[in-house]
């Protein structure tokens, strides 16, 4: 009896012991709101390192905010967001390029009336208007400009001083483009083996169809009609656009071997291994450039994507949005404010180089004529992006495949657009 | 008396088992059974990206079928299968055969022959791909053997890039199949292989007589296992190729994965699992039936 009576007071304690280690839990969380914030930038750097001694910032300011970061890939975020929010346990922030907003919209908060509440237009006013744009879908604004990525031409003036070129004077036009990647294509160690390209272009992957596209609105083409119901890319110029782009793989080889296949950070790493004399990167890519070949600060240049019959450049908006499943809206909403504003900006456009989306970022040197990043400020108004649509995955992954394709060869280009716009044109009138 | 005490215990000890056995049979309804049935239920029905759906009958398999796409991946699944699996086979019993006779250093070589299978698939297939990129040590060892005379674009050639996944497929999983062959050549008698000696037998012979009838089982079996395993593969190729170039490569379980994921389509994704479900279970019972005589 009075083994079972000792038995009992120990199961009472460790009863007490659970209840009240229970109860603490859910004392503290009363007190404390946790926001899971998803952000591809979480794990690059500089950019990580800038991100989190902000978010240690806000944090100071609001105690009783915790944020808890969840850096993912670039190129898992939609559909890491997409299946948390299936699940149920999506973030409550996330950082949006703008081809993901459609097929994110069913999961985000709109934001019309929080800027509303913050004064509308006078809010809105505070950013380019082409950012806060991007970020909308079917007339609603899901996100808060970030930052801009924007694709320009970089090139290696030492290189170009060797094949008697001004490094003063980049291509300007098409011909002039095909003109100096010939001249740029050698055999620099005699061996017989072409060891330096013209040009470095990415084949593979949506990264490939974000450097095409501004080829292809500079002659006047576009990959949808303007109510995106149909393909036009297939059509005259933007077949002409295509053409000229595949062939400087497959008829003047002034792009290494391996094109179908180059991704992103190959042709990035062959421009820092001085293997490629050109490659159309973003602001930020001049960090990374210097970190993995620091020889080549002060040798290479920044330009305009050359012209056909109009001046393009990709470029789109990057966000924050609010999923409509966060418990806390209202601090959500805070924190996107605070990262997107001003002093926040300036300090990220330094640190990362990343276009800032607010205008009053843009009173630094670096971004001013004459600064280094000018040219990415100057391209603004000729901006060109993906068309926003929920089917956006498939209609990119259909024109990924006819690029590879017409790469490859197992395609004429004219064959490869026609067979891709068919499919992309089923896809639509779905 | 006696037979009542058996009786009770029996059951006593039935229950028991059911007890032990009762966190697998729960784990396995959870982790398959369950997922199983709601993706079926799902390929029936349109989902959006906030999961609501709506019923639409067989809409999904029609399109599935109408699919060029679709009929393109388990083309590529079933070269794939096949080919990795023969090869899988060929390797496999070479090796176990080498590493079967007796020779100083055996242990170190076999435990040497094991090491990619320990190698993850994620490490395996990042190391294949730079082997395979232009400037890798595949093209750099070929032009410095001469061999070939400029850079091969092993993954960038529609009809080199399915060959080159096969092969980083092979060195990754032939220590299975090795594993098992080897097991089994253990247990061939050796006085069998002395009795062929002296009946002067050639060693074609003695492997054609004695050993392949005595491993003939284990064989079937790493092939049924080889072929389950490579028909679902999705790892190694999502790393190498992710299906390119322009759907070269691009098998069932990565077709299914991007329209789920990439495309968010989850109901057309199930309807097509459900069809590489039935190809699979159709290739099975035909296996077994076969092979069962």
């Amino acid at each position: 009896m009075i083994e079972k009576s000792r038995k009992t007071r120990i199961w009472l304690v460790v009863l007490m012991f659970i209840i009240s280690t229970f109860g603490y839990g859910m004392a503290v969380r009363a007190e404390q709101k946790t926001l899971r914030w998803m952000d591809y930038t979480l794990g690059e750097e500089p950019v990580g390192s800038v991100l989190r001694a902000q978010a240690e910032k806000f944090m100071e300011q609001h105690p009783d905010i915790q944020l808890k970061l969840d850096p993912v890939r670039y190129d898992a975020v939609l559909t890491k967001f997409t299946t948390q929010t299936a699940a149920g346990v999506a973030p409550d922030i996330v950082l949006l390029t703008s081809e993901n907003i459609a097929p994110s919209s069913a999961g985000l908060v709109n934001l019309e009336p929080w800027i509303d509440k913050e004064g509308g237009d006078k809010f809105a006013e505070m950013y380019w208007e082409k950012g806060l744009q991007d970020l909308s879908y079917d007339g609603t604004r899901y996100a808060i400009p970030e930052h801009f990525v924007i694709h320009l031409l970089f090139y290696n003036t030492t290189m170009f001083k060797d094949a008697a070129l001004e490094p003063g004077k980049p291509p300007k036009t098409w011909q002039e483009f095909l003109t100096y990647t010939k001249k740029l294509t050698v055999d620099v160690d005699k061996d017989g083996l072409t060891d330096q390209w013209g040009y470095g272009l990415i084949g593979k992957g949506v990264g490939g169809l974000q450097r095409f596209l501004p080829w292809l609105h500079s002659n006047r083409a576009s990959l949808l009609s303007e109510d995106k119901t149909r393909a036009v890319f297939n059509e005259p110029n933007g077949l002409e656009a295509f053409k000229f782009h595949v062939e400087l793989f497959t008829k003047h080889h002034v792009t290494p071997p391996g094109t179908p296949t180059a991704d992103y950070p190959t042709v990035l790493a062959q421009f820092c291994q001085e293997r490629v004399s050109m490659f159309i990167g973003g602001s930020y890519v001049s960090d990374i450039i210097l970190e993995q070949n620091p020889e080549l600060e002060g040798r290479y240049g920044i330009c305009e994507i050359p012209v056909k019959e109009q001046k393009a450049a990709m470029g789109r908006a990057v966000g924050y949005a609010i999923s409509s499943q966060s418990d806390y809206p209202e601090e959500a909403w805070e924190f996107v404010k605070y990262l997107t504003n001003t002093e926040n900006q300036e300090e990220y456009f330094k640190r990362t180089h990343f276009i800032p989306a607010q205008k009053a970022a843009f009173d630094t040197p670096e971004l001013q004529p004459g600064g280094t990043f000018y040219a990415f400020q100057e391209v603004i108004p000729y901006l060109v992006k993906f068309p926003v649509i929920e089917e956006w995955g498939e209609v990119a992954k259909t024109l990924c495949d006819a690029y590879e394709a017409a790469l490859m060869e197992s395609k004429t280009p004219r064959k490869a657009l026609d067979d891709a716009a068919h499919v992309v044109n089923r896809i639509l009138s779905r | 008396m006696y037979s009542k005490v058996l009786n009770k215990l029996k059951t006593k000890n039935e229950y028991i088992a059911y007890f032990f056995i009762f966190p697998t049979i729960f784990v396995l309804l959870i982790i398959f059974i369950f997922p199983m049935f709601y993706n079926i239920y799902l390929s029936f029905r349109s989902v959006m990206a906030d999961f609501s759906s709506r019923f639409i009958g067989l809409e999904n398999y029609k399109e599935a079928l109408r699919d060029p796409l679709v009929w393109l991946a388990f083309k590529n699944t079933f070269v794939f299968t096949l080919s990795a699996t023969a090869l899988h086979l060929l390797v496999g019993l070479g090796i176990a055969l080498f590493l079967h006779q007796s020779f100083k250093g055996r242990k170190t070589l076999r435990m040497i022959m094991l090491s990619p299978w320990i190698v993850s698939m994620v490490v395996a297939g990042s190391i294949w791909r730079w082997m395979y990129d232009p400037f890798g040590l595949m093209n750099e060892t070929l032009i410095g053997l001469g061999v070939i005379d400029n850079y091969y674009p092993w993954l960038s050639t529609a009809h080199l890039a399915m060959p080159a996944v096969i092969v980083a497929y092979t060195w990754k999983g032939y220590p299975f199949v090795m594993i098992i062959l080897l097991a089994s050549l253990q247990a061939v008698p050796e006085v069998e292989y002395e009795a062929a000696v002296v009946d002067g037998a050639s060693t074609f012979q003695k492997f054609r007589y004695i050993t392949l009838p005595h491993i003939k089982f284990m064989f079937l079996i790493a092939a049924l296992l080889a072929i389950i395993t490579n028909f679902k593969l999705f790892t190694l190729l999502r790393i190498v190729t992710d299906g390119g170039p322009a759907n070269a490569t691009e098998v069932l379980s990565l077709h299914i994965y991007r329209q789920s994921f990439e495309f968010i389509r989850y109901g057309y994704a199930a309807a097509i699992a459900v069809l590489m479900f039935l190809v699979s279970l159709g290739l099975g019972i035909f296996y077994t039936k076969v092979f069962s005589r």
